[in-house]
């Protein structure tokens, strides 16, 4: 197990919360809140050591796309590149939908 | 093709002729040495099956690809939960193996395996289950079950789980979380394909 701890810089401050994805594997949870910090922090456990550089750009791809500014907390349990993406997707689709 | 299904383990006749990217490394080449047994991944079938070749570690995982006339046996999740059926050892007695006999009955309806390290031990009788390994349910369901009876499945596993369990649905090439149809909580879910994961209204019913 592995914890790793990302920052990106955003514009869109987020006001609600999402939680999406499950506890299984080849899968995680990906839950976002609002923050009052002016960036966004993630903290990542993940059961697959030594994928520092992957998650780098898997999330620098999506905060490319969604400068988002909120506390993202998520939980692996091995899963791809491909689903990790979705999840961040859905998440994002999920905060769109509480507006 | 589709003769092998994700989860499925196949039993390699030349482990030389596994085909990765890159140097295979010591850990892989000494599982291989131990038990030829490679686990069915998700990705294109057509040409070469994808495979993944695991370690003792949880973090040993490596893809990799063998010809289709380069298998002799298959050892699937519903072999698996047969072979805990007929047999006993002592390694039974860890959590995981525990869980998997309280499954069996509430189980009894459906179509249904186990993955992950109890398949592989189930198949090898290398000692890959650990105090703590979860237990990865397959259930091979074509047909649309209702919200309810996801629900009620759910929470009869939550009841009894010493370990972490989960319910992984499959067919075809699909495959997709039970507890996370159970719940409906999000407008769609994440469905596996072999050509990569989508978003889907209704996991059932995919164009």
């Amino acid at each position: 197990m592995e914890k790793l701890n990302f920052k990106f810089k955003g514009t869109e401050q987020v006001k609600n919360k999402a939680h999406v994805g499950v506890v299984a594997s080849g899968d995680l949870e990906v839950i976002i809140k609002p923050t009052t910090n002016s960036e966004s922090t993630l903290n990542i456990v993940t059961g697959s050591d030594g994928f520092k550089e992957v998650w780098q750009s898997v999330l620098k791809r999506f905060f490319d796309r969604y400068p988002l500014i909120a506390d993202f907390e998520i939980n692996d349990f091995g899963a791809t590149p491909g689903v990790v993406n979705l999840r961040l997707t859905q998440a994002m689709e999920a905060l769109e939908d509480e507006k | 093709m589709g003769q092998v299904a994700v989860h499925d383990l196949l039993h390699v006749k030349d482990i030389n002729k596994i085909q990765i990217n890159g140097v295979i490394p010591e850990w892989a080449r000494d599982m291989l040495q131990r038990s030829s047994y490679v686990i069915v991944r998700r990705g294109d079938q057509n040409q070469k099956i994808p495979v993944g070749i695991r370690g003792l570690k949880k973090s040993q995982r490596l893809a990799a690809w063998i010809d289709y006339d380069n298998f002799d046996k298959i050892f699937t999740p519903i072999n698996a939960v047969k072979k805990f059926q007929q047999n006993n050892n002592h390694r039974f007695e860890l959590p995981a193996f525990k869980l998997l006999k309280k499954l069996i009955p509430i189980m009894k309806n459906y179509k249904w395996g186990v993955g992950g390290s109890l398949e592989y031990e189930l198949a090898t009788g290398i000692h890959m289950v650990h105090q703590t390994s979860d237990v990865d349910v397959i259930m091979y369901q074509p047909n649309e079950i209702s919200r309810q009876d996801a629900k009620n499945l759910i929470d009869k596993l939550h009841q009894i789980s010493i370990v972490h369990a989960d319910i992984q649905v499959v067919y075809d090439d699909i495959g997709f979380s039970l507890e996370e149809y159970a719940w409906g909580k999000n407008k769609e879910i994440l469905v596996k394909t072999n050509a990569g994961p989508r978003l889907v209204t209704d996991p059932w019913k995919i164009d």
